[in-house]
């Protein structure tokens, strides 16, 4: 048994076996082979190896036909590192006398002259790496065959384990058959954790290097409560999670009791539960939760599925989608909220401070192109349901007023153009900064509504890059100070009479959820599987009683304190949310 | 150009050693094509090939191998040659090197000496 330390990003248990994806997506499959299936195996390696040799020089003839002699030589090289006799014999050694698969052997033995390469100061021959990737990437092609699994078309319940997920490979993921992501990196804000979360499977990223200790086929278990991932665990540790599994489903069962109920509390207030999204499917979630609409649809994933940017029409298919589906109820669309290093359209310069960098709403008034063929599509799909419009990170006064400009003129090219939209669609903006809190009496002015978003509010304010584990610690939604602009962000906008929810770690967190209604707030935004959570705590609780929990959170002195008080009223109320 | 050669004299009539310093010559070093053409024609003779540059060893009858020595031009490394054709094997691959590692042409300008032995 091994047990591995991560970064815990999507809640939940999941036991099973392992699907070892190596890098471009091959999976890594069984390392060992029985003594008695030397011979055969052996010839099966000898027969790849001719194969991929033949196409090797099919390729040169062809290349060299085509482009010259010159071209066709830089096969050659494949062609010579393949012959390598000495390369024959360590991989032979391997198989017959360790019982290395195939598979195996090659992997290692080249990986292993590929990182000698690379370590080598003469630029030439460091490049050379990619030559030997080249040849392990046929050799394993052609070992595998038709064995070679693709992740849209797993044959079983697997746990999948991986350096890191793209975005393609997550967006084809066979969605019944994935129960749960493990990743050596990748942090909470990355995008196997949004992933994972919009999937509600447990998953763990940001371990560190693992895979060259685990087979396919190993027993896993995911812990993405704790962030643990266990390689073979012992019968005592699997009876313990057995049991929690079960825990979890009758917690979750009794919750399902709750879907057509209304989130209201003891003493008759209704609170109003969104959901935050990141794909069109979650909607089928969240209806059948009883969401009161969409409160952050995220769009970033239409930038980082494909390789090049989403056209006005893949935006516009992307929101009806979601628009009709909710019928009258509300959707928030939120404008691109991501930093300059993950376009493709933007030039890529490194950014000392990305986190106070070009992102966001600052990378759309940058890229007014990019930005108007969001804000139409927006526009194009207001007519087909209850659309809201939300800029993200706004920071002063001049920014929303140039971001709201740009919608003026994407109007009007609609209108010059007879476009229908929804003129008075409302218009909000997220508070994500001091400033912002700070200002938010003349922002108030500006906007139909306000979403305080919690986790970027955080890290400004307190000054801390959560993926960095020395400071990670550090990160605490209950601080003070974050707790005083909660306070200040919510009574600003009471008095400016305009609608105010949380989206953001705090409010999917039951622990805050008394907090918070004390604080006065009315409306939550939480992913889909946080909804009936949110619902069960409103509905067992009096607002008299919340008051009285807000005013003494607010008079403790650090986030530790604040976190125990509010874990030891949430113990009285519901004991089978407090996670230990 | 420099060559310094010793050949040890045999104790058995079919097993020899050779060894011999060269230097690289070609700008570029030995790189893929140079340390192809140095294995092809060490895997010609049957004696066991070394190569050493700063004592570390690789086998001369592998690409790969060679290639991690990373010798640059201008360098020197050691051949060893051990077995029947060691000396055969030494003064082809000595010429190789030499000659830029040029098999396909032969260079006409690169005198062919032959000393020692």
């Amino acid at each position: 048994m091994q047990t591995l330390q991560g970064i815990a990003v999507s809640p939940g248990v999941a036991v099973g076996e392992a699907l070892v994806l190596d890098t471009e997506g091959f999976r890594t499959p069984r390392r060992f082979i029985a003594s008695d299936a030397v011979e055969p195996e052996l010839a099966r390696l000898n027969s790849a190896i001719d194969a991929v040799a033949a196409d090797i020089e099919r390729n040169q003839t062809q290349i060299s036909a085509e482009l010259g002699e010159k071209y066709g030589a830089i096969f050659s090289a494949h062609a010579q590192m393949l012959r390598d006799e000495r390369l024959h014999t360590e991989l032979e050694q391997l198989v017959r006398q360790r019982n290395f698969s195939p598979e195996y052997a090659v992997s290692r033995t080249l990986r292993r002259y590929a990182k000698v390469f690379q370590k080598l100061e003469n630029r030439y021959l460091a490049e050379r790496a990619h030559d030997i990737f080249d040849i392990e990437k046929s050799l394993l092609r052609n070992l595998m065959g038709a064995d070679r699994e693709e992740l849209s078309h797993l044959q079983s319940s697997v746990l999948i384990l991986a350096h890191d997920l793209t975005p393609s490979e997550t967006a084809s993921l066979d969605r019944e058959n994935a129960k749960g992501f493990a990743t050596e990196i990748g942090g909470a804000g990355g995008h196997t954790a949004i992933v994972a979360k919009a999937l509600e499977i447990p998953s763990v990223v940001g371990i560190g290097p693992f895979l060259a200790h685990v087979s396919a086929g190993d027993q896993i278990i995911i812990d993405g409560d704790h962030g643990l991932v266990i390689i073979k665990p012992d019968e005592e540790t699997l009876e313990r999670y057995r049991c929690e599994a079960e825990q979890h489903r009758n917690v979750a069962t009794q919750l399902d009791s709750l879907r057509e109920l209304p989130a209201e509390t003891g003493d008759g207030q209704r609170i109003r539960i969104i959901a935050n999204i990141e794909f069109p499917h979650e909607v089928k979630a969240c209806c059948e939760r009883g969401a009161d609409g969409i409160g952050l649809y995220r769009t970033e994933f239409l930038y980082l599925a494909g390789a090049t940017e989403p056209t006005e029409e893949d935006h516009y298919q992307a929101y009806s989608q979601v628009v009709q589906a909710l019928g009258q109820r509300p959707v928030v669309i939120r404008t691109l909220d991501l930093g300059a290093d993950k376009l493709v359209a933007v030039p890529d310069r490194k950014e000392r401070n990305p986190f106070l960098g070009l992102r966001s709403i600052r990378l759309s008034l940058k890229n007014p192109t990019l930005f108007r063929t969001q804000l139409r599509a927006i526009l194009r799909a207001s007519v087909r349901g209850n659309v809201h419009l939300m800029f993200p990170l706004i920071t002063s006064l001049s920014e929303l007023q140039q971001a709201k400009q740009q919608l003026t003129l994407v109007m009007e090219e609609l209108d010059d153009a007879g476009v229908p939209f929804q003129r008075d669609l409302p218009v909000g903006m997220m508070v994500e900064t001091p400033a912002a809190v700070t200002m938010l009496d003349r922002l108030a002015r500006e906007v139909d509504f306000v979403s305080i978003g919690t986790n970027d509010l955080v890290q400004y304010t307190l000054a801390v890059d959560r993926s960095n584990i020395d400071v990670a610690h550090l990160y605490q939604s209950g601080d003070p100070a974050v707790l005083r602009l909660v306070k200040q962000a919510i009574d600003v906008t009471h008095q400016a009479g305009i609608p105010v929810t949380i989206c953001g770690q705090m409010s999917a967190d039951p622990k805050y959820t008394m907090l918070l209604l004390g604080l006065g707030l009315r409306q939550w935004s939480v992913p889909p599987s946080a909804i009936l959570e949110i619902k069960k705590i409103c509905r067992g609780v009096d607002l008299a009683h919340c008051r009285s929990v807000a005013e003494q959170a607010l008079k403790l002195d650090c986030a530790a304190d604040v976190d125990a008080f509010l874990r030891d009223e949430l113990k009285k109320i519901a004991p089978e949310f407090v996670v230990c | 150009m420099v060559r310094s050669r010793e050949t040890s004299a045999p104790s058995k009539m079919s097993e020899s050693t050779a060894s011999t310093w060269v230097t690289v010559s070609n700008p570029q070093g030995m790189h893929l094509r140079p340390a192809g053409s140095f294995a092809q024609t060490a895997a010609q003779f049957s004696s066991r090939i070394e190569v050493k540059k700063d004592n570390q060893p690789a086998d001369g009858k592998s690409v790969m191998d060679l290639l991690t020595l990373a010798v640059s031009g201008g360098e020197k490394m050691f051949i060893s040659a051990e077995g029947p054709d060691a000396e055969a094997a030494i003064e082809a691959l000595a010429q190789l090197v030499e000659n830029g590692f040029e098999t396909n042409r032969q260079s006409e300008t690169t005198e062919i000496t032959d000393e020692g032995s």
